[in-house]
């Protein structure tokens, strides 16, 4: 195949948005000031679990500067699930809604019993320390164990007849009994998984206010404009279109923290702004966005592996429980993205999956970068780590006869079109030095350290289809000047989708990436299911792409009439129009030419709706101290197929994002709960988020296996990094100490006992 | 209230503010200077850097009144004009933005750094912008932009 000359895409060019990140010209929800605006302050529940019996709101009421107080008894009793998943779920995949905006029940510290909107931050603050709450407190339960046994309190009355988070998630394939009867070897253990917290660096924010259009517009911190929309329209019994979401246009990370409502603050802010019919709003503490908004979910996986003499997989039974948190929010989905992660990495003939999530009396658990991914991942890799230990087997060797190769039978619901997995591992194991450091070493100058590599490998998605409708319109046209604007509402979080559409957008159109401007996060720009399931460049660049591939045969079209010539004949590159390749007009000209002729260049298009996994293998070089327990890592090599690179740079700072934040929940990041059921991490020091001086340096490597269902072959990057990071250390420590580490994360005080333990 | 005189980003200032407000409400709230960010509030997270006599500080727990008679620079100071610094455009070159909601603070940092020393270490910048969080980037871009910098900020 003739390897085609790109001009724009898969080149680093500076991001569109970096000139206004780094002049402190860039504008986030919490920047946002409107002349009159009122102060929105939450008051949230101290006990984890508790009817309120009454609400006295009288003295705040009475405070000079206090505008409006909503509570559950004046605000809509409508039922939502505040995250896409279960907006955007097809049939029949049953909706779980069991959030109101306030309820006369709370199932967690920090959940929400009030607001306030004043004059000031500050009165709201003191507004809602005159509110009086009489609660009868409920027994509560903080575990999975202790919400499934039979006496347990149910947290939800009206839901079932126990605390299971909608229905299990079954998967079979084959028939697990023969496949174990066919293993000559089987391996199985348990891993236990912490709660991680996203921790954006922007806190939950919105800003609702009676727009001049009449509308009711939203400034928020979503990551997911439209289906924000949809539940709002829904709990206010609004119509869709008389709502309008928009980030005031850049997100300050988000992380699947707000893939729909930021925590609560846009049902809030608009409840506040309908009862004041003023400008309301509401920004989380830093500490209110630890306690009270989504986190990662804590649970525990078994996994059981059959093999057969010469290392090949028979059958693997893998079986799921996860602490859901109060409310459903991602749980059930959660135990989909298990079985897929678990299951879709390597050829089992035979396998099973049970998975199933459980409320509880902590903070609601949902989707966190790489959702469903980290625990699954590293649950069957540490398995099958030790698979090829057992067989005394290289473990890349004895992956490298298991990974699945396109056109493999697997239990995804699309195909395997491409993968790059193989050359991942063989590029990612030279460049760690695989063979120098695969033997236990001992620093000979200091026998207290240790050093070592391990490896683990993974994949995820690039949309989220089937699981939830899945698409993007994306409206492209261009303006008599020759400039070209993209509209679309996906999010630009961070992520740099901002840029790499304009990318593909002035790569189709052959104009330089100055002449194109892309509108994102907006629910005035066609319908679209946000940033989530790393498909803003998979989805969103599709739709795009073909947009403009519509846009340009108008304009060839057009062309070839003026020029009386066939379109063969004519090319669009650099901002030019090609004649019998060559210069015969600038692109500004030609348009300025149609304009004068009523002639406008557009198309909306949405996306051929689709999924395609990417694939990565990562390598971790580590530092045990074997006094103090603490482990560095020195290295991580990320391999990265994730198909074509549209700007291979911020392809690059996505995956080293991705490692750190699988470094943490390896080694330092967990929430706990005291014995009254309180959060002791809600704050960036308490919960120990790496710092720029905790690990080495991470190397990303970048293979491009072509996705024939991408955008220039590209799939999906976003969410990849996180999982195999802390399979790699563990495989490490597992070289060097010949522990297996069953639950994370590996802190200092946990590797001791362990090496006690192990004495 | 109590008033204060400071310069801000080269302007002289006079502002009247709350003796118990921190500099960061002030900046905000008081003269409408959106670039330092509050991330936490408890001086945690570094997103509310600003340089107060030419050392970052953590606006967000520095008490107003202590400006009174100092200078003070923000993100929005370190333009001259057109030209952007040249950490501002190597934060550009590099990579190193993605949310950007850290990179007032973590620019500002690195400014301090390379102020006071002109040829640092890789270590030496890991170390200076420490109380700098950033859940983007994994640190390597900005580590990288910073040390691009130091090279541009030594020759001129």
């Amino acid at each position: 195949m003739k390897k085609q000359a790109y001009q724009v895409i898969g080149k680093s060019l500076p991001r569109s948005d970096a000139y206004d990140k780094v002049t402190g010209k860039a504008r986030y929800t919490v920047d946002v000031e409107v002349p009159g605006m009122l102060h929105a302050k939450v008051l949230r529940s101290p006990y984890p679990h508790a009817k309120v019996v009454r609400i006295d709101v009288d003295r705040a009421k009475s405070l000079p500067g206090v505008a409006g107080i909503v509570t559950w008894e004046n605000t809509p009793r409508v039922l939502f699930n505040a995250t896409s998943t279960h907006t955007q779920s097809p049939p029949p995949f049953e909706a779980v809604k069991d959030q109101y905006i306030f309820d006369n029940k709370v199932r967690y510290v920090g959940d929400e019993v009030a607001a306030v909107a004043a004059t000031s931050p500050e009165i709201a603050e003191e507004a809602i320390r005159l509110i009086k709450v009489d609660y009868k407190i409920l027994p509560a339960v903080m575990t999975v164990e202790e919400a499934e046994e039979t006496s347990a309190p149910r947290i939800h009355e009206d839901k079932n007849n126990s605390n299971m988070i909608g229905s299990p998630i079954e998967n079979n394939m084959g028939d697990i009994q023969e496949g174990f009867k066919c293993s000559a070897h089987t391996v199985e253990c348990t891993y236990t998984f912490p709660v991680q917290k996203q921790c954006q660096l922007e806190p939950q924010a919105a800003l609702a206010m009676k727009a001049e259009d009449g509308r009711m517009m939203v400034y928020s911190t979503t990551q997911a404009p439209h289906p924000t929309r949809k539940i709002l329209s829904d709990i206010f019994s609004l119509p869709m279109n008389q709502i309008r979401v928009a980030n005031p246009p850049y997100v300050g990370g988000a992380f699947g923290v707000r893939i729909g409502f930021s925590a609560k603050a846009e049902p809030i802010a608009v409840a506040l702004a309908l009862l004041t019919e003023k400008p309301v709003k509401i920004v989380y503490s830093r500490d209110e966005d630890f306690i009270a908004s989504e986190t990662r979910h804590a649970g525990t996986i078994r996994v059981k592996l059959g093999f057969s003499d010469d290392g090949i997989i028979q059958a693997a039974d893998v079986e799921s429980r996860m602490n859901g948190g109060a409310y459903a929010s991602w749980s059930v989905d959660v135990n989909g993205a298990i079985n897929s992660r678990a299951l879709t990495i390597y050829r089992i003939p035979h396998l099973h999956f049970h998975g199933y999530s459980v409320y509880t009396n902590t903070t609601l658990a949902g989707a966190a970068r790489g959702f469903g991914a980290p625990a699954p991942t590293y649950a069957m890799e540490m398995t099958v780590d030790k698979a090829a230990r057992t067989l005394n087997m290289d473990p890349i060797a004895f992956r490298l006869k298991n990974i699945i190769q396109v056109g493999d039978a697997w239990s995804a619901p699309f195909p395997c079109r491409s993968t790059g997995l193989k050359e991942c591992m063989e590029r990612g194991k030279k460049r760690i030095g695989w063979d120098d450091f695969s033997k236990k070493s001992y620093d000979s100058n200091h026998p207290r350290y240790l050093r070592g590599v391990g490896m683990a490998v993974g994949n995820h998605i690039s949309s989220a289809f089937p699981f939830q409708t899945d698409y993007t319109g994306a409206n492209v046209y261009v303006l008599p000047d020759g400039s070209v604007q993209v509209e679309t509402a996906l999010v630009e979080m961070g992520t740099g989708v901002k840029t790499t559409l304009g990318q593909i957008a002035a790569e189709v159109l052959g104009v330089p990436m100055e002449s194109v401007w892309v509108k994102i996060g907006d629910t005035d720009s066609s319908y679209d299911i946000g940033g989530q399931a790393s498909r803003s460049l998979y989805a969103g660049g599709s739709a795009v792409k073909k947009a403009a591939e519509a846009v340009r045969e108008q304009i060839l079209a057009y062309v070839a009439l003026k020029q009386d010539c066939t379109v063969d004949n004519l090319d669009l590159r650099d901002g030019w129009i090609w004649v019998h390749n060559e210069k015969a007009m600038p692109f500004s000209e030609m348009t300025q030419d149609a304009d004068y002729h009523n002639v406008q260049f557009s198309r909306l298009e949405k996306h051929k709706t689709d999924n395609a996994l990417s694939w990565h293998a990562h390598f971790a070089r580590i530092k045990i101290d074997t006094w103090t327990g603490k482990i560095f890592v020195e290295k991580l090599v990320a391999a990265h197929d994730m198909g074509k690179a549209i700007n291979p740079q911020i392809v690059e700072g996505v995956i080293e994002g991705g490692v750190s934040m699988g470094i943490g929940y390896a080694l330092s990041e967990e929430i706990t709960y005291d014995h009254h059921g309180k959060q002791i991490q809600d704050s960036y020091h308490k919960y120990m988020l790496p710092t720029s001086m905790d690990y080495g340096e991470i190397e990303p490597i970048i293979v491009e296996a072509h996705e024939p269902s991408g955008p220039f072959g590209a799939r999906g990057i976003g969410e990849n990094s996180v999982a195999a990071v802390a399979p790699a250390i563990m495989c490490a420590v597992r070289n060097l100490l010949g522990i297996d580490v069953t639950e994370l994360p590996l802190t200092p005080e946990r590797l001791l006992k362990q090496i006690a333990l192990n004495k | 209230m109590q008033n204060i005189e400071f310069t801000l980003n080269g302007s002289q200032i006079e502002v009247s503010i709350d003796p118990r407000e921190s500099l960061l409400h002030m900046l905000r709230n008081r003269l409408g200077v959106f670039g330092p960010k509050e991330g936490c509030g408890k001086g945690e997270c570094g997103a509310c850097t600003v340089l107060v006599e030419h050392n970052a500080v953590n606006a967000c727990i520095f008490p107003a009144g202590k400006v009174d008679g100092l200078e003070v620079v923000t993100i929005e100071g370190l333009q001259q004009g057109e030209h952007l610094h040249p950490i501002q455009q190597a934060f550009i070159d590099t990579g190193a933005v993605q949310c950007g909601f850290c990179t007032p603070g973590m620019i500002l940092s690195a400014k301090d750094l390379l102020d006071h020393h002109h040829k640092p270490s890789r270590q030496e910048i890991r170390r200076a912008i420490s109380g700098n969080i950033c859940r983007c980037t994994g640190y390597s871009k900005i580590i990288d932009a910073i040390e691009y910098a130091s090279k541009d900020v030594s020759k001129s």
